[in-house]
């Protein structure tokens, strides 16, 4: 296969096999893996082309709705340590574009790629012209939560989330691990996530994992907040859809979890990824995969991920147009 | 595992050893409460509190740490680590764990109250230094003989007048008594010391209408109490492995040269937790929960509950 073009070469396609379940899939972070069409994951924060055009977009939805963050006030310790990781992490994988200074506490943050130029001293909330969470969700591209590690539980004490799929970080703030995900059907995720909660808090000082989730939407908005709902729930439902492969999209979320080293929080980023049915076709193993996994998903998971209507109706494109 | 060089060695007091460690360029951060293992023999792991430097009170405690300090009381009749470690001169190589935390402030609190005993000042004056940098609310009750306490004064430094020292048990209990009783509600304690020390303030605490949950400990006495000897099976061999009633099961696979996975030998770190294929265990760790104690245990401090356990070793 000729070189594929850089948003399919970079995709961190989800599905290894051609079916689906509901598991932890949890892999070491920072590991470059291989794909059908190129690689992905050798870096943990995203930076595309479009790079400072996602970030301001991303700024922008903020602005408009505050709600998008959430901040406990004993999370004020673990906010300043996400802000300095994800900082510190950028500047390490764009070296050249983006920098890290340190002096002491002082710091010099500059990003010459979404211009941005700040001093600020760790841990001084006066240094800073935001709360530090709202600073560093606004230096990346991924939506960023924060959650303490608590009575041998998590707990989400802090986030900066605008790219939601089909929930609200207004509402699920304080809640437990286990409170977050019991949308997910079924006793067998039950207990993938009892498992994964266990995992993260047994995670070492500064060990950091990923996990790939995905699912299908009707269009290229990564924003479906349930914030906004009623601006994008009655299309939805319509599935008034002209055209799969261009409207179609695979969306999927990378997302890594960070043991932060010096308060135990866990760090957990999600990155959207949106890739178009017709640019799932231009790679013929992953084509197949999909529509195989769409067409075997349990009643369970095809209602949790609302494909009912929409699975059925992009496995019957992806059938017709991949080439085989 | 970190390769670590011995930069310097201090006596703070008599019996007591402080390790100052360097690595190649800055250290792995740490938690506030954590440890690392350090190896005194090929294979043979303790654990010991990390510390922080009181002179640079500017930066973040436990941050890309340029070094690593550790005090090792010297323990005569001990298995022989603290021996080897006050041994070590500067310029000698030894391997490290990196941290791990066993130990951490709780972010909720709405006050700390510390309390330590003998070398259980390690681990509090992590704790001391973190709060001082955050400006969080804190006190510190300490048990401690003049001359014979190690870094009071690195505690007297960083909690200045939120520190109160009493001679002897007998003066800790009413400093407890008064601190257990005037503290904010959603205070949590956390106590470092010999047991009898971390066994007052629980029942202090009980008494002052503290809920569990906010009563915290790290024992630094490493020896499991010992219990009735068993017979170790490993189901993948067939052997069977004889634990006398002053050993670990973990000791007595090591003995004879079993290898199983381990770090902390107090049942903390979960690092020997193993499959159990057969037989009842009684549980001394604090690792695994319920669910997990179905059929796992810790083989460094956990031990069969009745002759025999099959272990999938």
């Amino acid at each position: 296969m000729t070189a594929a073009p850089d948003d399919v070469a970079t995709y961190p396609f989800p599905l290894p096999h051609d079916t689906y379940r509901v598991s932890a899939n949890v892999e070491e972070a920072g590991v470059e893996r291989a794909t059908e069409a190129g690689s992905w994951g050798a870096r943990m924060l995203h930076a595309g082309d479009d790079h400072d055009a996602v970030v301001r977009k991303r700024r922008a939805i903020l602005d408009a709705e505050p709600r998008r963050f959430v901040a406990a006030e004993h999370a004020r310790e673990a906010s300043w340590e996400a802000l300095l990781w994800l900082l510190d992490r950028k500047a390490r994988e764009q070296p050249g574009t983006v920098n890290l200074e340190r002096d002491g506490a002082h710091h010099r943050w500059t990003d010459a790629r979404i211009g941005v130029e700040q001093e600020f001293v760790l841990g001084d909330d006066a240094s800073l012209p935001e709360h530090p969470l709202t600073f560093a969700g606004s230096q990346v591209e991924e939506d960023v939560v924060v959650l303490g590690a608590r009575d041998g539980r998590l707990w989400l004490d802090a986030g900066l989330v605008v790219h939601a799929s089909v929930w609200s970080i207004g509402f699920d703030a304080g809640m437990s691990f286990a409170e977050l995900h019991r949308p997910v059907p079924g006793e067998d995720a039950r207990r993938v996530f009892t498992t994964a909660e266990r995992f993260l808090l047994r995670l070492h000082p500064g060990e950091a994992y990923r996990r790939l989730n995905w699912g299908l939407q009707l269009d290229d908005r990564p924003d479906l907040s349930l914030d906004t709902f009623g601006s994008w729930g009655a299309r939805r439902a319509a599935l008034d859809v002209v055209d799969p492969g261009r409207e179609v999209h695979l969306r999927t979320e990378v997302q890594h979890l960070v043991k932060l080293p010096l308060t135990g929080s866990v760090l957990f980023l999600i990155g959207v990824r949106l890739l178009p049915l017709e640019r799932v076709a231009l790679v013929p193993a992953w084509a197949n995969r999909l529509a195989s996994v769409l067409e075997t998903l349990t009643p369970e998971t095809s209602g949790y991920k609302e494909l009912d209507d929409l699975g059925p109706l992009a496995a019957a494109w992806l059938r017709d147009h991949a080439p085989t | 595992m970190l390769e670590l060089r011995v930069a310097a060695v201090a006596t703070p007091c008599p019996g007591v050893r402080s390790l100052t460690l360097t690595g190649d360029g800055p250290l792995p951060s740490y938690p506030p409460g954590a440890n690392i293992g350090l190896e005194w023999a090929p294979g043979r792991m303790n654990t010991y509190s990390l510390t922080p430097s009181p002179d640079r009170r500017d930066l973040v405690p436990g941050l890309d740490p340029e070094v690593y300090r550790v005090s090792v009381a010297l323990r005569p009749d001990g298995a022989g680590g603290s021996r080897a470690l006050h041994a070590l001169a500067p310029g000698d190589r030894l391997r490290a764990t990196t941290p791990r935390s066993s130990f951490p402030p709780v972010q909720t609190a709405a006050h700390h109250v510390l309390v330590a005993g003998g070398i259980g000042v390690t681990p509090v004056l992590a704790h001391v230094a973190w709060h001082a940098f955050w400006g969080n609310s804190f006190e510190v009750l300490l048990v401690a003989r003049p001359a014979v306490a190690p870094h009071a004064e690195d505690l007297c430094r960083l909690a200045g007048d939120r520190l109160a020292t009493a001679p002897d048990r007998t003066a800790m209990r009413a400093l407890l008594e008064r601190a257990l009783r005037t503290a904010p509600w959603n205070s949590h304690a956390y106590t470092c010391g010999p047991p009898g020390l971390i066994a007052e303030v629980a029942v202090r605490a009980r008494e002052a209408h503290w809920v569990d949950a906010r009563v915290h400990a790290e024992p630094f006495v490493a020896a499991a109490p010992p219990g009735e000897p068993f017979t170790a099976v490993l189901r993948r061999t067939g052997r069977q492995v004889a634990v006398g009633a002053g050993e670990s099961l973990l000791d007595a696979l090591e003995r004879v040269g079993v290898p199983a996975p381990r770090l902390c030998r107090r049942g903390v770190c979960g690092e020997c937790v193993t499959t159990v294929a057969a037989g009842r265990v009684e549980h001394r760790d604090t690792v695994l929960d319920d669910d997990e104690r179905e059929d796992q245990m810790a083989l460094c401090v956990s031990r069969a509950a009745g002759e025999s356990v099959e272990l999938d070793l």
